[in-house]
């Protein structure tokens, strides 16, 4: 009797647990599945609700196009190759914008984390610029560079520099005492203290920051590009309002979306390559 | 009570000084650590030799200062008063002449076994892989030097951490507490086999621990500290031939002397 109980103990509690975080996956729906409807099922709400509400007459159409009308002009976009064009402009500029914004803000960063006297010059003027908002910046970076490739790059730049600069800084400062008096009892010299102890331990944190930066540059692109200019992405969408084309510009805004979404994930699995140690970990 | 402390003190300090092959002298070794509101003594006025090749195990309560005196020996804690003589050149900072196994392994994660050993090593890819292999044998763990510590057991990653003090051949290797995480069962294995190690290798170790136990099976002499602040209140000899059994009847003679120490003595500090 006390042997039936005991047994039975575990699964009452699995299911109280399962109760209470609210996780519905139940035996018979594979966990994969459950987990991607979990995901999908307010996207697909909020897709049913918009096909009704522009199916219904009560908006008009240059207001909210119909989802199927978006996906048409999504289609033409790729068939037409301005998609493309706008696509491989507005890529190329992100592409330089942040290598120059990650290049300084890694350099920065880094050299800050190592010398204090660098950090008390370096993270004040940051700190300025940081709570001067990138939209900020814009006008001015207009007004002295103009219009053209220059400017929209150095937004992006600016855009991708704090995440990086901060999250690097904060990565390099974060090594663990422990390892710094291991570093201590070994002798170690100080070029390989830096790259076998002070830069692995700084890894995940650096790449938080690229990730957030890839992010920033990609949102900063556009705006650069709504602000000035006669191509890329940005551009496109301003166009799109101008000439009233909603299912254009709603288009658009999902490839921006999208693409987004396909940098951090390409960062995240550059990322793990890069911390092959700790998928080795046993929990 | 003093008195009969400050004889045994006293013995044991004439004893040293006739001594000639001591590897480290700790002379009137105190140690004040700073706060903003106050300064805390940890440390007063500890002397202390160790003969060459010997063991010496340091108990006393946790936080009685011992782990501090051997961060002292270490060099990682600096500004200390007295002199700390190793090989009569006074400590300042770490070194290689020092192994130091910590609590914790302190392995790097993202490191190799074979990497973190060679960690620093100069010599060639040959020569350090011959290395590797020459000392992860000794503490059993041939075959691992492409393994992360990630994936080793709590013992098999302090058995690594011995091998890379090791093979830096330190004058003398400092453990502070190195099987305080460790399960009873692997605790019991690994005291062995630092045993061995020390047998094999002949470096002077000092091991400081709350165990009596392990005090007693691995010392030549177990330095039992009174604490806040810190001071050597007895030097026990441990006359037991090895390899030792913790079983024997003179294990149970040399537990029964500490644990009465503790109960009589030092509890009158504590309280």
């Amino acid at each position: 009797m006390a042997k039936e109980i005991t047994a039975e103990l575990p699964v009452k509690q699995n299911k109280i647990i399962k109760n209470l975080t609210g996780d519905f996956s139940s035996d018979k729906l594979g966990p994969r599945l459950a987990a991607l409807i979990n995901t999908l099922a307010v996207p697909i709400l909020l897709l049913l609700l918009w096909q009704i509400l522009s199916g219904s007459g009560l908006l008009l159409e240059v207001i909210l196009p119909s989802p199927l009308k978006v996906v048409k002009a999504l289609i033409k976009m790729i068939s037409d190759g301005t998609l493309a064009k706008d696509l491989a402009i507005s890529g190329k500029r992100v592409f330089i914008g942040y290598l120059w914004g990650a290049g300084i803000a890694l350099i920065l960063g880094v050299v800050s984390g190592l010398n204090k006297v660098v950090e008390r010059v370096v993270s004040p003027i940051i700190n300025v610029i940081r709570q001067i908002p990138l939209y900020a910046w814009m006008p001015l970076i207009i007004l002295w560079f103009g219009i053209g490739e220059l400017s929209k790059e150095l937004i992006i730049a600016r855009g991708v520099l704090i995440p990086i600069f901060l999250n690097t800084l904060q990565g390099i400062k974060g090594v663990q005492v422990e390892y710094c008096e291991l570093a201590e009892v070994l002798e170690l010299k100080r070029g390989i203290f830096l790259r076998k102890i002070v830069l692995p331990s700084a890894v995940s944190s650096i790449f938080t920051g690229l990730r957030l930066g890839a992010g920033n540059a990609w949102m900063a692109v556009v705006a650069a590009e709504m602000l000035g200019g006669l191509t890329g992405l940005g551009y496109a969408l301003m166009k799109s309002r101008e000439f009233l084309w909603s299912d254009n510009l709603i288009a658009l805004m999902v490839v921006i979306g999208v693409i987004g979404v396909a940098i951090d994930v390409i960062l995240r699995k550059i990322e793990q390559r890069s911390l092959k140690w700790k998928r080795k970990t046993v929990k | 009570m003093e008195e009969k402390d400050r004889q045994v003190n006293n013995r044991y300090q004439a004893g040293v000084i006739m001594s000639e092959n001591n590897i480290l002298e700790i002379k009137n070794v105190s140690k004040v650590f700073h706060t903003p509101d106050k300064d805390v003594e940890a440390i007063r006025k500890v002397d202390l030799n160790v003969k060459e090749g010997e063991f010496i195990s340091i108990i006393g309560a946790s936080g009685c200062g011992k782990t501090t005196l051997l961060r002292l020996i270490a060099g990682l804690e600096k500004n200390y008063g007295g002199d700390i003589l190793l090989d009569g050149k006074r400590v300042e900072k770490a070194g290689l002449d020092r192994g130091v196994i910590f609590q914790d392994h302190r392995l790097l994660p993202w490191l190799t076994v074979e990497d973190n050993l060679t960690l620093g090593l100069e010599g060639s890819k040959e020569e350090l892989r011959e290395l590797v292999n020459t000392y992860l044998k000794k503490v059993d763990l041939e075959n691992f030097e492409k393994v992360y510590p990630g994936q080793l057991s709590g013992g098999m990653a302090q058995r690594v951490s011995i091998a890379r003090a090791l093979m830096r051949h330190p004058r003398i290797l400092l453990l502070d507490e190195p099987l305080g995480a460790l399960d009873a069962l692997t605790k019991m294995n690994m005291q062995t086999e630092i045993g061995k190690i020390w047998e094999e290798e002949k470096t002077t170790m000092i091991m400081v621990t709350h165990d009596i136990d392990e005090a007693i099976f691995l010392g030549d002499k177990v330095v039992v500290m009174r604490p806040r602040p810190a001071e050597v209140d007895q030097v026990i000899d441990i006359e037991i031939p090895r390899p030792r059994l913790r079983s024997g009847e003179d294990f149970a003679y040399y537990r029964n002397l500490i644990i009465n120490y503790f109960n009589h003595s030092i509890l009158d500090y504590v309280i």
